[in-house]
């Protein structure tokens, strides 16, 4: 999960924050980084985001924010 | 125009503060000032001999140039502040956005390895519309064949960002000729 450039992707519930996630009464704001190699299109890996939270997403509208992408480390190296 | 807006806010405060100051010195009479010595004889003569020179039409020519400049100032400040900001993130599509730094970075990596490029600047400015407005700065060596790099560099970033999905809007290709001794890459 991204948190933004100053950790401001964040949603506070009670003595709880979660990070990456801003949850509006009307909308959804999910931050993310992604990591090469990247699998799909960036569209495409949020739209598989945004159909994977709709159930709970409770009719917000859903909005991906793609923070970074990250070069994966090399295992081999 | 935040900025700008921050700096005249300053500048207004501080001299509204001081003169805040001024005001408590002179209407106390501290430290020996009094109101009666400030100067509002001459200020309000000077104001007066320009009022009656705007109302008889016999403003000086340097008077005159001042206040269009003024209006001008005016008017384009007005036209500056009424322009909304230009958006943080570059739109992808449908409720998807990416932060500038992911296209700068990913421009950044392709454009390296073109064949000719020693190194390069990226600049990507989000838009209203979907897609990011990209400058991409490529540095190759003096005497090279600039076109055929200009258009190499332009596919390569047009194909990467495609195939990322990155949508761009529009896509600015400058190449300037560089010294490979104070570049990233001396040899491609």
């Amino acid at each position: 999960m991204g948190r933004g450039r100053f950790v401001e992707a964040a949603t506070y519930e009670g003595s709880e924050k979660v990070s990456g996630v801003i949850v509006g009464p009307e909308e959804l704001e999910i931050h993310i980084v992604t990591r090469y190699p990247l699998p799909r299109p960036i569209p495409d890996i949020a739209e598989s985001i945004r159909e994977r939270v709709a159930p709970e997403a409770g009719g917000r509208k859903t909005t991906v924010v793609v923070e970074d992408v990250e070069v994966a480390a090399d295992e081999n190296l | 125009m935040r900025i700008f807006n921050r700096i005249v806010m300053i500048l207004l405060l501080a001299g509204l503060f001081v003169l805040g100051v001024y005001m408590v010195v002179y209407a106390f009479e501290l430290f020996g000032y009094s109101l009666g010595s400030l100067p509002f004889s001459g200020f309000s003569d000077g104001l007066q001999g320009f009022a009656n020179d705007v109302e008889q039409n016999s403003l000086s020519v340097i008077a005159m140039i001042i206040l269009v400049l003024l209006v001008f100032l005016g008017l384009f400040l007005l036209i500056a502040e009424l322009k909304p900001p230009a958006p943080s993130r570059v739109r992808m599509g449908n409720g998807t956005y990416t932060t500038r730094r992911v296209v700068e970075e990913e421009v950044s990596a392709v454009a390296d390895e073109v064949p000719g490029v020693l190194g390069s600047s990226v600049n990507a400015k989000a838009q209203r519309r979907p897609g990011a407005q990209v400058d991409v700065e490529g540095r190759v060596r003096r005497g090279d064949d600039v076109g055929s790099i200009r258009s190499g560099l332009r596919s390569t970033v047009q194909e990467h960002l495609s195939s990322r999905g990155v949508p761009v809007s529009k896509l600015n290709v400058k190449l300037v000729e560089a010294d490979p001794r104070q570049t990233k890459t001396r040899v491609q």
